[in-house]
């Protein structure tokens, strides 16, 4: 009886542990996405190294800063993505970029376009200094001229007050 | 006993207040110079004036350019023209032509006054029109005060027939000016941006138009945005900023040829352009590496001259009517806010201290009053004495802004920006903050600036 | 009850005494009112306000004592005789019947008085008047009038004018009020100021000269303006002109004839208040 239970239990066990016991992996997983840049994905898919539609891609959102009402001052997270920003231009030597200065609707039109343009400044400024050559980095204001989101309220005014870098094809 | 006391209480406590029900008669002085003196006070509310306006009558019904139907039809037009200037003015109620009778050509020098007193209008227009041989339009226009039956003004204007409409707003120009001492304005026009698309592509061109909104003209095809247009004071050509080439750059844009030209060759980017009252000069604002500073050149053109030089954005500037000052608006104190310096760029300061935030400084032509946008959470339009005191709103909405004024320093215009679509329309108030109306326009519009009166 | 069992004699000897001293009170409130003399009612008497003091006397000097009237005996038919034609004054002006002074006697006939006693005697009451007593003419004794000769008789003529007041022989504060007002409520109608900023502040002094029958005489001037700021002087013109066309359509004036002398020259203040 003992000896029976224990049998059953050992194949139970056995039947068990077969079923996990695949560890083995069929195919490598894909190296993570976010990672430091790596070489380019197979040629005949994606979009060109290099060119606007690539780096999109690649920053993943981290091609646009944002800033508090009335600021242009690069805090923490700005940074991080300036950094990523300056790691591709490093990469792809021969790229040029301009960065869009852009501000909220709750404001007069003119200061606005200047503050775009400080802002915008504020982003190249921080790149240069990053390793970045400043010739390589134009600036333009499009002040609240073109807004990205189309609400009337905090959210969408926090969207709009932004420096969007844009990679020159 | 009791109730004595309490009688003798209530009586003391309500003596002084039956001496006072008692209204003193206004202090006569019998001064043997000056006679009894009188006072006569106006204590009703504002009585808008009545103005009667019957069409313009002609003295030979005769085919014109102007009217496919010939002057008397045009004399009609005429009258409409004007009852709509005086109309949406705020000051006058008057009456127009489609609901009056029709004066004779010999009754505009002698009207039959007994037939007007009845309308309750205490003043009347007659005007006439001639179509001369030359084929342009002879306009004759006449204001008389019915009650006292006597003619207060009369003037006349030869027009070609392309600008009858001109002919009208002197008209309305001259019972204006008659009626409330005020310098007059309809002869003018307004450069404009029209406003077309989705708010996050808004297809902006400049345009103009008279300032009852006739005569509209679309100036740029839209490809690249314009913003701010500024009319030159001879109405020759208009400073406005255009992304042409991708970038902000200030342009001179002759009506005339159609041609224009970069105030700036510098590739800095360029904004907020504004003419000097006599139009010799042209302000700008350049910023050089985000610090944007005020510069001054010739309107032929030429080297600039740097008027302000903080470490802060100073952008815009309105001269002063006498062109002696400027008022701005710089952040230099940490938030937007207005200052006046000398026409050198000297002796800045500040002239904002009412909190909120002060931007888009317009100095009125009459020259008491600056208006200006004040940021207080809403954006709405106000005016101030050019010390900074005095401050009076004249609006009361989400967001208005950038105001600029009419010719005579009366009336402000700005533009309203609706909450959520974001879609601009153009206003008019007052400067007593009564009569705020809506210009219409064809499309969405903002940025208005007015031009001065035609001569 | 038990709460009262449980005090001690002291308190309940207190107790008893407090509520008997109260209900005393209240009673002897309320039997008070009974035992008062009635005040004694005042004489009547005319009064009139005038803040100014002139160095003459106007008001009328009060009387305590109302002359009782008998009523007139009615003569018999009297002859007819051709109507006189009547005197214009007597038809158009109301006659101010209500507003004497209140006296227990009688009035039952127009006032023949008045053309004998001095004529500006209505114009001593406080309120103001457009016209005085009309100077009618002692009303026809003929025409069909059942009043005789005698018909004042009976009437307290010697004490009426001193009821009335002695007359203000001078023209004191109350006159040239009612005089102010009717003046300025002439004027007002036809008076409203040109619209503007500051538009409040701007004061025009305006002089005319007016003929006895209330035309004017010249063209009335604009003496001085204040209160001009920057902002209103563009309406400085307009309003001394609004002020001038106020008091030409304001005439012909309606004032009393016997102050002629003194509205003769008239300067007058025109403002707005809100």
């Amino acid at each position: 009886m003992r000896y029976q239970l224990v049998s059953t239990v050992t194949v139970a066990a056995a039947l068990a542990l077969a079923g996990c016991s695949k560890k083995a992996p069929e195919e490598l997983p894909p190296p993570p996405a976010t990672e430091t840049p790596t070489p380019p994905p197979p040629a005949a898919q994606g979009p060109v190294p290099g060119t606007q539609a690539h780096f999109v891609q690649v920053m993943n959102g981290q091609d646009t800063i944002y800033f508090d009402t009335d600021r242009y001052n690069i805090d923490s997270a700005d940074q991080v993505a300036l950094q990523q920003q300056a790691q591709y231009l490093a990469q792809y030597p021969n790229v040029r970029a301009t960065i869009e200065g852009h501000a909220d609707e709750r404001g007069t039109r003119e200061y606005n376009l200047a503050l775009g343009e400080r802002r915008a400044n504020a982003a190249k400024n921080y790149l240069v200094s990053l390793g970045v050559s400043p010739d390589r980095i134009s600036v333009v204001s499009y002040g609240k001229e073109r807004p990205k989101a189309l609400g009337s309220n905090e959210q969408a005014w926090a969207q709009n007050r932004r420096a969007v870098t844009i990679v020159l094809n | 006993m009791f109730v004595r006391i309490l009688a003798l209480l209530a009586f003391s406590l309500s003596a002084p207040a039956v001496a006072q029900e008692v209204v003193p008669p206004p202090p006569d002085v019998f001064d043997s110079e000056g006679g009894l003196e009188v006072t006569v006070t106006d204590e009703s509310a504002w009585q808008d004036l009545g103005i009667a306006i019957p069409a313009f009558a002609t003295n030979a019904n005769v085919p014109t350019p102007a009217n496919t139907q010939g002057t008397g039809a045009l004399g009609a037009e005429l009258a409409r023209v004007v009852y709509n200037d005086l109309r949406f003015n705020g000051l006058f109620k008057p009456t127009g032509p489609d609901s009056l009778p029709r004066p004779t050509y010999n009754q505009i020098t002698a009207p039959a006054f007994n037939q007007w007193a009845g309308r309750r209008a205490e003043m009347l227009v007659h005007g006439y029109v001639r179509a001369n041989e030359d084929g342009k339009l002879t306009v004759g226009c006449y204001l008389y005060d019915v009650q006292l039956q006597n003619e207060l003004v009369r003037a006349g204007w030869v027009v070609e027939p392309s600008d009858w409409r001109r002919a009208a707003h002197k008209c309305a120009d001259l019972v204006y000016s008659r009626l409330s001492g005020e310098n007059p304005f309809f002869d003018s026009k307004i450069a404009y941006i029209a406003e077309t698309g989705p708010k996050d592509a808004r297809v902006k061109r400049l345009a103009i138009m008279d300032s009852d909104g006739a005569n509209h003209r679309f100036i740029t095809a839209g490809n690249a945005t314009a913003l701010t247009p500024r009319y030159s004071p001879d109405y020759k050509k208009i400073v406005y900023l255009s992304y042409l080439d991708g970038n902000p750059r200030i342009f001179v844009y002759d009506i005339a040829s159609g041609r224009q030209q970069l105030i700036s060759q510098s590739s800095n980017p360029t904004f907020a352009p504004r003419w000097s009252p006599d139009g010799k000069w042209i302000l700008y604002s350049m910023a050089v590496a985000g610090n944007t500073d005020i510069y001054r050149v010739s309107a032929e053109g030429g080297p600039s001259t740097k008027l302000t030089d903080s470490p802060g954005i100073d952008i815009g500037g309105s001269f002063s009517p006498d062109g002696t000052r400027i008022v701005f608006e710089s952040d230099r104190s940490g938030s937007q806010q207005c200052y006046i310096m000398n026409a050198d760029g000297s002796n800045q300061r500040r002239i904002s201290f009412f909190g909120g935030r002060c931007a888009t400084p317009e100095w009125s032509p009459r020259g008491d009053l600056i208006a200006f946008t004040h940021i207080v959470g809403d954006l709405r339009v106000a005016v101030m004495n050019p010390n900074g005191g005095g401050l009076r709103y004249l609006t009361n909405s989400w967001q208005d802004e950038a105001p600029t004024w009419a010719p005579n320093g009366r009336i402000v215009q700005f533009f309203r920006t609706a909450r959520g679509s974001g879609e601009a329309s153009l206003w008019q108030v007052d400067l007593t903050g009564r009569n705020e109306r809506r210009l219409p326009t064809p499309v969405g519009a903002s940025d208005p600036a007015w031009g001065p009166v035609l001569p | 009850m038990a709460v009262l069992a449980n005090l001690t004699r002291e308190e309940r000897v207190g107790l008893g005494i407090a509520v008997g001293a109260h209900i005393a009170l209240v009673a002897g409130l309320m039997l008070q009112p009974g035992q008062r003399d009635a005040m004694p009612m005042p004489e009547r008497m005319t009064v009139s306000l005038a803040e100014d003091v002139s160095l003459q006397s106007t008001s009328p000097n009060p009387t305590t004592e109302a002359a009782a009237a008998v009523a007139p005996e009615l003569a018999p038919e009297p002859e007819p005789q051709p109507p006189v034609e009547p005197q214009p004054r007597a038809i158009e002006r109301p006659v101010p019947q209500p507003v004497q002074p209140p006296k227990p006697q009688a009035q039952p006939k127009p006032q023949p008085k008045p053309t004998q006693a001095p004529k500006p005697q209505p114009s001593a009451k406080p309120q103001p008047q457009p016209k005085p007593t009309p100077t009618t003419a002692a009303k026809p004794k003929t025409g069909g009038s059942r009043i005789g000769d005698d018909f004042l008789k009976g009437s307290s003529d010697g004490d009426r004018a001193a009821e009335r007041g002695s007359v203000a022989a001078a023209f004191g504060p109350a006159e040239a009020a009612s005089l102010n007002s009717a003046i300025a409520r002439q004027i007002k109608p036809h008076w409203s100021a040109p619209s503007g900023v500051d538009a409040e502040e701007l004061v025009t002094m305006v002089r005319f000269r007016l003929n006895r029958d209330g035309t004017l005489a010249g063209e009335p001037i604009c003496v001085s303006q204040s209160g001009i700021t920057a902002s209103n002087a563009a309406q400085k013109g307009l309003h001394c002109e609004r002020a001038i066309r106020a008091v030409r359509l304001a005439a012909p004036f309606d004032l009393p004839d016997q102050f002629y002398d003194k509205w003769k020259l008239i300067t007058s203040r025109f403002d707005r208040r809100l």
